[in-house]
């Protein structure tokens, strides 16, 4: 038969790690605050979606695709000399779902995103007022359901 | 006084407030700004391609993933057989063979797709933004072929469709319904087809000698 004591212990070891975990979880979460891009140029404001394949395969292939460069430039005065991250994100469209993917010059993070979501492309200390970097996305998306035109509306955000 | 204190109290909130205020205002133009970079997206292009027989590609190697341009070829494709006088109308039927020489799929230049004389390439594809729709390949042929006078139905014409590695035909079998247009295939947006039709004359029934013609015209129609 089991003593009382040890008992008591079994009980409690996961009530011991629940609170461990409690405590390792943030108090508050981050509030997320939109960086002014307005100084951010795009190379076609208006691009036309091109078939992946030029002529379609033995099996079906839907996608369409572009690709754009983007100048970023990002007044980020208020979070100098602080830690921040800073995400890229893309509003969520009426339309079919769009994918994109990025390349850098190097100061922002390589990274993919779908319409609706964000992804963090740098997390570090702010050290100037301004954040410059080149950036080329590769937009994809469905091509049978892209059948107007579509508005993206890429935004960035910084949690401190 | 209590009085001079409360209004004083009340002018302090008051300014307050009208700093609270202005720092909002000064957010929402902020907000009101462009915080968000936008680039606007089209659809692609809506295109449809066919080829029967001998057709055009310049560059890329002659085959679209190589790069290559389809163009207009105007050369209308020949099918044709001799009948042996001792074998006419015997109920045997005769292969016909083509002059087009088309052997390798245009699109990737697969070889020996289609063997010639005795098969006529035939591919095409539809693509288009607008939904899950279809484009239709038809053939219409004439009631007969003629000869002066003479005719011989088209329905003694069938065709059996193949192409090398494919284990179901894309284009099915089948037999000219003479004087009408069928339908062939239903074209899955964005989705290259291919077949390699072989042409059978039936031989059915006697018929006064001479050389008979007639032309069938395949047709890609999409919605």
């Amino acid at each position: 038969m089991m003593k009382p004591t040890a008992l008591k212990l079994l009980l409690l070891a996961p009530t011991v790690s629940l609170l461990a975990a409690l405590a390792t979880a943030p108090a508050q979460a981050d509030t997320a605050t939109r960086v002014d891009d307005s100084g951010t140029v795009v190379s076609q404001p208006t691009v036309q979606m091109q078939w992946r394949q030029p002529v379609p395969g033995r099996r079906p292939d839907h996608t369409v695709q572009a690709r754009i460069k983007v100048n970023v430039h990002l007044n980020v005065a208020p979070w100098v000399n602080r830690p921040v991250r800073l995400y890229m994100g893309l509003a969520p469209l009426n339309g079919p779902q769009v994918q994109a993917s990025w390349s850098t010059a190097g100061r922002l993070m390589p990274g993919t995103l779908r319409s609706g979501a964000r992804t963090l492309v740098y997390a570090g200390p702010i050290k100037t007022s301004t954040f410059d970097d080149a950036i080329e996305l590769t937009l994809t998306t469905d091509g049978r359901a892209l059948t107007s035109l579509q508005s993206l509306q890429f935004y960035f955000e910084i949690e401190s | 006084m209590r009085a001079d204190d409360l209004s004083s109290s009340l002018r302090s909130v008051g300014r307050f407030g009208r700093r609270v205020v202005a720092v909002c205002v000064a957010s929402a133009l902020l907000c009101g700004g462009a915080q968000a970079y936008v680039t606007t997206i089209t659809s692609g292009t809506k295109s449809l391609y066919l080829v029967v027989g001998t057709g055009t590609m310049s560059g890329g190697g002659g085959t679209f993933s190589g790069g290559g341009t389809p163009g207009n070829n105007t050369t209308v494709n020949k099918v044709s057989v001799a009948v042996p006088a001792a074998s006419i109308g015997n109920g045997t039927a005769l292969a016909m063979t083509t002059d087009s020489t088309t052997t390798a799929s245009l699109l990737d230049g697969y070889a020996g797709f289609c063997t010639v004389p005795a098969q006529v390439y035939v591919a095409g594809f539809y693509r288009t933004p607008n939904g899950n729709t279809q484009a239709t390949l038809t053939v219409t042929s004439p009631a007969n072929l003629t000869s002066g006078s003479n005719n011989l139905s088209f329905g003694t014409i069938s065709w059996v469709s193949g192409g090398l590695g494919d284990a179901v035909p894309t284009i099915p079998s089948g037999t000219f319904v003479a004087g009408t247009t069928q339908t062939l295939l239903s074209v899955t947006n964005n989705t290259w087809f291919e077949s390699c039709l072989s042409f059978n004359y039936a031989n059915g029934a006697a018929v006064a000698a001479g050389t008979y013609t007639g032309r069938v015209t395949y047709t890609l129609t999409s919605p």
